[in-house]
């Protein structure tokens, strides 16, 4: 279910089925689109950093097969210029429930597993 | 209160490897708080199994047995383990190490004792070694290896990874890209000693023979034999 408690969305009139936990069951129903819908539900603003956070968490899971440490993120947002002294705090601000577990929420992926 | 002793056991609950363990239990002194005791990756296996039989000749007064929450909830689901375990994150081991003046790691390829020179742990250096001398058994294996690198990344922590041997499978194949992010984002050193043609010349990982592993191990004030 989301974070509202929905058990599915509908996006372009396809029916999207989320787990308890919120996240897609089927990381194939992604897209931007879908991203939108469930900010939309949860009453958040996806503005451009919390884009490029959510982008930049999908990359890296494809990438290396699980979700970045939030060092990672910190040394990349710096590197990209995404906001200006990028920190844990900024993070958190962006996503006070868990930043990279939101961005995985998110971005279609499964809730990360590993205790770091 | 900061422990003394903490073993780190990542070793399935054969015969031989609950032997080496409870020896080396058998020998620690705790002088201002109970030793820990952390279960992660395979060695969950033996803390459910140790629990299971109330942990034997082991004094839970001067022990503490944590299992990683992670490597716990893949093999035995949500619940919480059954007490006198606890599931801790692998920060929580990585902070506590620090701290220990012994440190016992029972890995998949062995065991290995670390003692600081004085016997406090305030004259530690704090350079840490991850050793990985045995292949990956399966994909959780490997990424369970690979979580405790990660651990010590998340801390910031100065510290190497040094793959030989059957160690080296880690860094082959497919599975080796979770290896990968730590060389792309410099988040520790990796190590591959006697690799030949085995290690990808763009992987970013350091080649190194025995005399220069030799002289990492040295320099190390504490190595975790994975």
């Amino acid at each position: 279910m989301g974070k509202q408690g929905k058990a599915h969305l509908v996006v372009a009139d396809k029916r999207i089925e989320l787990g308890p936990d919120g996240h897609l069951l089927d990381p194939g129903d992604w897209s931007e689109a879908v991203a939108a819908e469930m900010a939309h539900q949860d009453g958040v603003e996806l503005d451009a950093a919390r884009w490029w956070l959510i982008r930049f968490v999908r990359q890296h899971s494809i990438e290396y097969g699980m979700p970045p440490l939030m060092r990672v993120v910190i040394q990349a947002m710096r590197r990209e210029g995404v906001v200006e002294e990028p920190s844990s705090r900024i993070l958190y601000r962006l996503f006070p429930d868990g930043p990279i577990r939101e961005a995985c929420r998110y971005g279609g992926l499964p809730r990360p597993e590993a205790c770091i | 209160m900061n422990s003394d002793y903490i073993a780190l056991v990542r070793s399935k609950p054969g015969s031989k490897a609950k032997r080496a363990l409870l020896a080396a239990l058998a020998g620690v002194g705790t002088v201002d708080a109970p030793a820990i005791l952390f279960f992660q990756g395979d060695g969950c296996e033996m803390a459910h199994a140790l629990a299971g039989g109330g942990f034997g000749s082991i004094d839970s007064d001067r022990f503490e047995p944590c299992v990683c929450a992670t490597s716990w909830a893949r093999r035995y689901g949500g619940a919480s383990p059954p007490a006198p375990l606890r599931a801790e994150s692998l920060v929580f081991l990585f902070q506590r190490l620090a701290l220990a003046r012994r440190v016992d790691a029972f890995g998949l390829g062995g065991w290995c004792c670390c003692l600081a020179p004085d016997g406090s742990a305030a004259n530690r250096s704090t350079r840490l070694l991850l050793e990985v001398a045995s292949a990956p058994a399966d994909e959780r294996q490997r990424r369970e290896t690979l979580e405790v690198a990660l651990g010590a990344a998340a801390l910031e922590l100065e510290a190497g990874v040094l793959f030989h041997g059957a160690g080296l499978d880690h860094l082959a194949g497919e599975g080796a890209r979770g290896w990968r992010q730590i060389t792309d984002f410099g988040l520790l050193e990796i190590l591959a000693q006697d690799a030949g043609d085995r290690i990808a010349p763009d992987s970013g990982v350091v080649a190194v023979d025995a005399c220069r592993a030799g002289r990492l191990r040295a320099a190390a004030s504490t190595i975790l034999l994975l």
